[in-house]
């Protein structure tokens, strides 16, 4: 008989993260989509304030790169989703098992994260000159120059979150994966508890204090490790819950 | 050339009896390297292992006999055999048949003789002509 | 050492069981076709084959080991059938190359030769190819990729009859240069008969015939004649098909336990002796009842 290969999960995880970055280019355009229309969006600023006394009157426009940010957030979350529902089927066409599967669109989804936090950082940079250029201003005052190491930082904090949200998004397409019923109950239950708060609270408590968790926290190091360890129980049971599924294509 | 898959024969049966025939009209001498399995899997289309079984079936008449490693060769006697053989088992049971099938259509001996006569003829004419 | 071990094997979907008490083992390097009607279970049996799904009940090993989610028999298996998912981004030339990197023994010569026999261009892209270009594709992998378990599952879907053969006969002349073990389904038992070595032969999930393809023709035997003198002959043998011809004429199919001399006595009495082609056997075996469609039309 012919020899039996041997091999190992991480070197066939290994070959389908690279067939996965080919394969998945176009997400990648979709990318540089969402951050350009997020770009022009931003060119009208997120708010405006103004007043004027004795013939005189002035406009405060306010800028922000948040809008590119929740974007590419928006990007990261559908790519893990997308990565759940059609990743693992082109995956089980050639040599695959459900961690090899897992391990690659993890290694994926760490890379798109790395890409989206990079360039979404470069996108907020680059409204802030175009507005510089547009606006004709010439007191740039010390406000405007980003200092390499907050640049950094920034590049962080995005990758972080990309690399959360994707994960998230990964976990919930497993769920619908396991059962269609949670296409429609996941969306309920958000929206549900949103509109559910909203009504008793006037407020959206459970998802403000998810986001506070994080945006809080004023320590670099201990920002990076609640982001990690979040992202790290989401994908251990993600392994635990999705790793003896049956493949259905 | 083809297999006749609508024949009662199974294909060993039916590749057994093609290389009868071609070391019968001498294409194949006695000594002679006959076709390994593989060559005739391809030249018929068919699993290398129902080629083998043909092969098979005339090593068990000691028709073909085995050099280790070099495969099958045509033994000395194999000709005078299948010749023997053929008339054995296959012209006397047409001719049986041929008996039947005129009894059945009422034809008389002296009639059946002359058809046979006939006919030879004809295949000799045949024959000739080519 | 088998390939495929299975004993008992049992899998249901909901209320339906596909594959019922399955028991069989398939020999290394041996070409196996897998026949059976439309629901007979041969895709959910090759997908617990391929560890793709998990039995209810019973066992299976392939290569000695419990196949589901097993990256050492995903490695060395392949599985083709028209469903294979593809990325849509990828031309067929940079598919070719990303699969050959998951095979060890993948042969790239021949996926290129067969790639340009089969006119397909590089550039091509998988979800633009018409469906027999795509069957042909997807069997290009199965090949070249020289995993000793081959899965074909109904490999053939949309192909012309020129290039079914052309696929056949690339099967038999790549499994000669490179034994290992294939399981083909089809329908199509008469194409593929010769250049397996067993058929499998399924009903309901359930094994109905499992034996070398050579012995499948003396299986059986087909009588036609006066129906008392078939009937005389039927009285020995299992009766697998009947059909009437004729004022007082008959055929039957029944399994061959005659002798060659019984045989030869009712060939005098007037019997006309036919072999039953193996697509028929298999159809007759297969059938749920003996009279096939004639006995809705025969009712009134």
């Amino acid at each position: 008989m012919m020899s039996l290969t041997e091999t190992s999960v991480l070197a066939v995880a290994k070959t389908q993260y690279h067939y996965k970055i080919k394969a998945h280019a176009g997400l990648f355009f979709a990318l540089i989509a969402v951050q350009l229309l997020a770009f022009f969006f931003s060119l009208n600023g997120v708010g405006s304030s103004g007043g004027g006394s004795q013939g005189m009157s002035y406009t405060i426009k306010y800028f922000t790169g948040d809008v590119i940010i929740i974007f590419t957030l928006i990007w990261a979350f559908s790519i893990g989703i997308s990565m759940a529902n059609n990743g693992f089927k082109t995956d089980f066409t050639f040599v695959s098992n459900r961690l090899s599967s897992h391990l690659s669109s993890l290694a994926f989804l760490l890379t798109a994260a790395v890409i989206a936090g990079v360039t979404a950082t470069l996108c907020g940079l680059l409204l802030r000159v175009v507005m510089l250029l547009s606006h004709g201003g010439v007191d740039t005052g010390p406000a405007f120059w980003i200092a390499p190491p907050a640049l950094l930082s920034g590049i962080f904090a995005a990758t972080l979150y990309a690399a959360l949200l994707s994960i998230i998004g990964y976990f919930i397409g497993m769920l619908t994966q396991r059962h269609p019923a949670f296409v429609v109950l996941l969306p309920g239950l958000f929206f549900g508890t949103l509109f559910v708060e909203a009504r008793s609270t006037g407020q959206a408590r459970t998802l403000n204090s998810a986001i506070e968790f994080f945006s809080t926290e004023g320590s670099h190091a201990l920002f990076a490790l609640k982001v990690v360890l979040v992202s790290a129980i989401v994908f251990g049971c993600v392994i635990l819950f999705f790793n003896r599924m049956e493949v259905r294509k | 050339m083809l297999l006749d898959t609508n024949s009662l024969k199974p294909i060993y049966v039916q590749i057994a009896e093609w290389l009868e025939m071609e070391i019968l009209n001498g294409n194949i001498a006695s000594d002679e390297k006959i076709y390994s399995q593989y060559q005739l899997a391809d030249m018929f289309n068919v699993n290398p292992a129902t080629a083998a079984k043909g092969l098979n079936i005339l090593a068990g008449e000691k028709l073909l006999y085995k050099k280790r490693g070099l495969g099958m060769f045509v033994s000395c006697h194999a000709r005078a055999a299948i010749r023997s053989k053929r008339i054995e088992r296959n012209l006397k049971q047409l001719v049986l048949e041929l008996v039947a099938e005129a009894k059945r259509l009422d034809v008389g001996r002296d009639d059946l003789i002359n058809m046979l006569i006939a006919a030879e003829l004809q295949v000799t004419e045949e024959e000739g002509s080519q | 050492m088998n390939v495929v071990d299975c004993s008992g094997l049992t899998k249901t979907f909901g209320r339906t069981t596909a594959v019922k008490n399955l028991s069989f083992t398939l020999a290394p390097n041996k070409i196996t076709g897998l026949i059976g009607r439309n629901g007979a279970g041969k895709t959910t049996l090759l997908k617990l084959i391929a560890g793709y799904l998990l039995p209810n009940a019973g066992s299976i090993q392939v290569f000695s080991e419990n196949p589901f989610n097993n990256i050492k028999v995903s490695a060395n298996m392949i599985f083709v059938d028209e469903n294979m998912v593809l990325p849509a981004s990828m031309n067929l030339g940079e598919i070719l190359e990303s699969a050959g990197r998951f095979y060890a023994h993948w042969d790239h010569k021949l996926a290129v030769g067969l790639f340009t026999y089969f006119n397909l261009h590089p550039g091509q892209y998988h979800s633009k190819l018409s469906k027999g270009m795509r069957s042909a594709f997807n069997v290009i992998l199965g090949l070249a990729a020289h995993c000793p378990l081959t899965i074909f599952d109904e490999p053939t879907i949309g192909m012309d009859a020129a290039v079914r053969k052309d696929f056949y006969r690339a099967l038999l002349k790549d499994f000669m240069q490179c034994p290992r073990t294939v399981i083909l389904s089809s329908h199509l038992l008469n194409e593929i008969n010769d250049i397996l070595d067993d058929l499998l032969l399924i009903k309901d999930g359930e094994k109905c015939l499992h034996m070398p393809i050579d012995e499948l023709k003396e299986y059986a035997v087909g009588l036609q004649g006066k129906e008392e003198t078939i009937a005389k002959m039927a009285e020995k043998a299992e009766v697998l098909h009947r059909k009437k011809l004729g004022k007082d004429s008959v055929y039957i199919a029944v399994r061959n336990q005659f002798a060659e001399e019984e045989l030869h006595k009712a060939r005098l009495e007037g019997v006309a002796i036919s072999p039953v082609a193996a697509d028929d056997l298999c159809m007759y075996l297969t059938a749920r009842n003996k009279g096939g469609i004639d006995d809705v039309f025969d009712r009134n």
